[in-house]
């Protein structure tokens, strides 16, 4: 009994003191882990960076993988005379963008916001919650984040506590792009160099039109960088940028069509434009590779500079009048 | 509430805590309300079909033991075997007969008049049930005395670490520790602790990690190559493999910590060099069931070698039926049943042709079986994760009509699943070989110790996925 007693005693000790090696280990590392993952030289993060901590430029884009590989930062820079950067990133939807916007916002206002959506952008997905992740080394940084890691769940917060799960599966991508410089990204504009091959893309899409849910998150999200932008007098456009195929039959898009023309946002949806149909300017059915980049990049700069020019909010150009503003 | 839940570290210390302040008569209902609670978090609503179960096999026990009359206890555990059989039939398979049912009607011109059922299948319904059976035919056969106290009886077949995957207790094994004084042991908790760390190591590090690769592969298999296709079946055996290993080492773990001793449910079975080993490491609370409740009284190994074969090849079958109400599962347990009839109908002949070409023995014979063992369990796996046996199939033409192309996805996940897959390989080999070198987890050395368990919690928090969802096995 006395050494049953004896060894429960040893044990309390013994986890007590693992408990602060715990507390202590993931405070040091959580701090190793910031320092390099804020000056990280290249990769996603690297992008994300810029916007949170450096931002200075005009034209700010967002949005998902469409974002960062269809928005040419220097063509928009020399076209309008606006420094710009594109800060979208592969796979991400509205939840991120807003965040990463908000946080730009707390040190810098841009003058033009260029949002590139796809059409299921409001629509409700499965795991866009889960990738929510990616924001949580930027949790000190404001509430926004937070707010939206809580989406995740209730006891997200909590578990964030732990400094080192805040770089979750990012630890050999963090010293990757710390020691070894690598991508070709240029102002966040991340240009894709293959050739798509036509032969072997359906032009038949497969989506039921109109069978999507709207997710109330993501229409949230939306809003509230409407109503920043209007707040900051930072001028706002939201593109659909083309694709190869079409697949606009979304409750998504329509919702995200009425909140664009209810808060007179400049609205324009390049999906179905006949110029971009060729499928030389595609890196796959999604994505435009450096040339069709380019190309669209010279056309929404183009349409940008028009509407900057005229002071009126039309909602919409018809397609002749933004390629002829191109000549 | 899964194991891997934020919930679930929550609610374990609270429940381990309790448990050890609690006066011993009163741990039987902390134990019994926080089963409920625990497989409530699911659906809520099907805790009601275990308790017709356990309602229904606990007065079977009691009638089967007061019972003299052969006949009437004969009638009395079938009564108490349909009823399980009956809960499974109906929430498990019946769909599926009904759906087999609709094929062959209109197949013969006819439309099936008997509507589907829109349920779900209660979580971890097939291993309840086993669990359950295994007590009325104990007590039938006289292994076992019925137990008189409902609450204990109810937190055999509900207890919270191994309710809902198991592993499939016997009532000789786990009945009899609810009654015992289970006091505060320092290393029953230190042992538990270190368990559940290598369970969610297993899950969260391996297996959720290996499963993005998979589910990104197998979604889209027309699309890639042979080799890609092979990795990623490879990848398959070591996530299941990991995913219900460390489900059961987190179960074993969490009930040693209060003091309870679970049966293992796992050998490192890939270290097999044969099917039949296999079957001895893998599921071993599963396969000791079949043995002994539908083998062995089917005639076992005393029987003529072609009713042997017939008896196992069933055996397998209805596994594959256990596991799933889904052709893919009946064929994956027809193909272990194939193997195993193949390697005992061919042993003789394959050990004259080994000794022959001077590979029968040592080492590398060792290797070749352990390969040949992988690569025959990792083609069943396929059909096991196959949505369809036409998924299967087209997965299987994938693989052995060559087509180029390799996928790696994103690089750093790609180098996350081999560095966790070596870091796996590395601890089971210490573990089958019994190393004593490079001891981490136990070594004498407590400082080591304690590095190696902050060691561990660490790579959890960094390289482990937090949204991996339940268990595979849970939907069993």
């Amino acid at each position: 009994m006395k050494q049953l007693k004896e060894n429960s005693n040893k044990f309390f000790i013994r986890l007590l003191l693992m408990i602060v090696a715990f507390v202590a280990v993931d405070q040091i590392a959580g701090a190793c882990l910031y320092y390099f993952f804020t000056h990280q030289a290249s990769g996603e993060y690297a992008v994300a960076n810029h916007v949170v901590y450096n931002l200075n430029e005009d034209v700010l884009v967002l949005g998902s993988s469409r974002a960062s590989h269809h928005y040419n930062s220097s063509l928009i820079k020399d076209s309008l005379k606006l420094s710009c950067f594109n800060g979208g990133r592969d796979g991400e939807g509205l939840l991120y963008s807003t965040a990463i916007f908000e946080l730009a916002l707390q040190r810098h206002i841009p003058k033009v916001v260029i949002l590139d959506v796809t059409s299921d952008v409001l629509s409700e997905k499965e795991d866009e919650k889960s990738r929510l992740s990616i924001l949580l080394p930027y949790l000190k940084q404001s509430d926004v984040v937070g707010n939206m890691i809580e989406k995740k769940g209730k006891l997200e917060l909590l578990k964030s506590s732990l400094q080192t799960y805040r770089y979750n599966g990012q630890v050999v991508s963090i010293f990757q792009h710390y020691f070894l410089s690598s991508g070709n990204a240029v102002m966040g504009f991340d240009p894709l160099t293959n050739k798509m091959d036509a032969s072997k893309v359906s032009t038949h899409t497969s989506l039921k039109p109109y069978s999507d849910s709207i997710s109330a998150d993501n229409v949230e999200a939306l809003n509230l960088l409407i109503s920043e932008c209007k707040r900051k007098k930072i001028q706002l456009f939201v593109f659909v940028s083309p694709r190869y195929n079409d697949d606009t039959q979304q409750n998504s898009y329509l919702k995200m069509k009425s909140i664009c023309n209810n808060n007179k946002v400049i609205f324009h949806d390049f999906t179905n434009d006949v110029y971009f149909k060729n499928p030389e300017y595609y890196s796959d059915r999604a994505h435009l590779n450096s040339r069709g980049a380019d190309l669209y990049t010279d056309t929404v700069a183009a349409f940008v500079k028009r509407r900057l020019a005229s002071e009126a909010n039309v909602q919409y150009l018809s397609k002749n009048e933004i390629h002829g503003s191109l000549n | 509430m899964i194991f891997n839940s934020f919930t679930f570290l929550l609610f374990f210390p609270m429940v381990t805590v309790l448990y050890f302040l609690l006066p011993h008569k009163f741990r039987w209902m902390l134990l019994l309300g926080a089963s409920c609670y625990f497989y409530m978090f699911f659906k809520a609503i099907y805790i009601l079909i275990l308790f017709f179960t356990i309602i229904i096999d606990y007065t079977a026990g009691i009638y089967l033991e007061k019972v003299t009359d052969p006949k009437k206890k004969k009638l009395l555990l079938i009564l108490s075997l349909t009823a399980n059989i009956g809960v499974l039939a109906v929430f498990k398979y019946f769909n599926f007969f009904n759906a087999n049912l609709s094929g062959i009607l209109y197949w013969m011109g006819y439309t099936n008049p008997i509507p589907f059922l829109q349920i779900l299948l209660p979580i971890g319904l097939s291993f309840h049930t086993f669990q359950a059976m295994s007590y009325t035919i104990e007590v039938y056969r006289g292994h076992q005395k019925a137990e008189h106290h409902f609450g204990i009886y109810a937190l055999y077949v509900m207890f919270y670490p191994q309710l809902v995957a198991g592993p499939i207790e016997r009532p000789q094994n786990l009945l009899h520790q609810f009654k015992e004084y289970h006091q505060f042991n320092a290393l029953d908790v230190s042992e538990g602790l270190k368990r559940m760390l290598i369970g969610f190591f297993k899950k969260v590090v391996v297996a959720d990690r290996l499963s993005i690769y998979v589910k990104t592969v197998f979604a889209n298999y027309p699309e890639h190559g042979s080799a890609t296709l092979v990795l990623a079946s490879l990848f398959f055996a070591v996530q299941i493999y990991c995913d219900f290993s460390g489900y059961s080492d987190i179960a074993i773990g969490s009930a040693r910590v209060m003091g309870f001793k679970l049966m293992e449910n796992f050998k490192r079975p890939y270290f097999a060099k044969s099917i039949s080993e296999f079957w001895s490491r893998w599921h071993i609370s599963l396969s000791t069931w079949f043995k002994d409740y539908v083998y062995i009284p089917l005639g076992g190994n005393r029987v003529s070698k072609g009713r042997l074969y017939l008896n196992l090849f069933a055996v397998f079958m209805i596994s594959g039926l256990w596991h799933g109400a889904n052709w893919t599962f009946i064929v994956w347990g027809a193909l272990h049943g194939f193997y195993l009839v193949c390697g005992m109908a061919t042993q003789k002949w394959r050990a004259a042709v080994a000794n022959k070409l001077g590979i029968g023995k040592g080492g590398f014979a060792n290797f070749l079986n352990i390969a040949f063992t992988i690569c025959l369990v990792t083609v069943s796996w396929i059909f096991f994760r196959a949505a369809s046996l036409e998924q299967a199939w087209g997965l299987l033409k994938g693989i052995f009509i060559y087509k180029p192309g390799f996928f790696i996805g994103e690089p750093t996940y790609f180098l996350y699943d081999f560095m966790a897959i070596a870091a796996l390989f590395f601890y089971e080999l210490k573990q089958e070989y019994n190393l004593r070198s490079l001891r981490f987890l136990h070594n004498e050395n407590w400082g080591v110790r304690m590095a190696s368990y902050l060691g561990l919690i660490f790579i959890i928090l960094l390289f482990g996925v937090f949204d991996g969802g339940q268990f595979i096995y849970f939907q069993f």
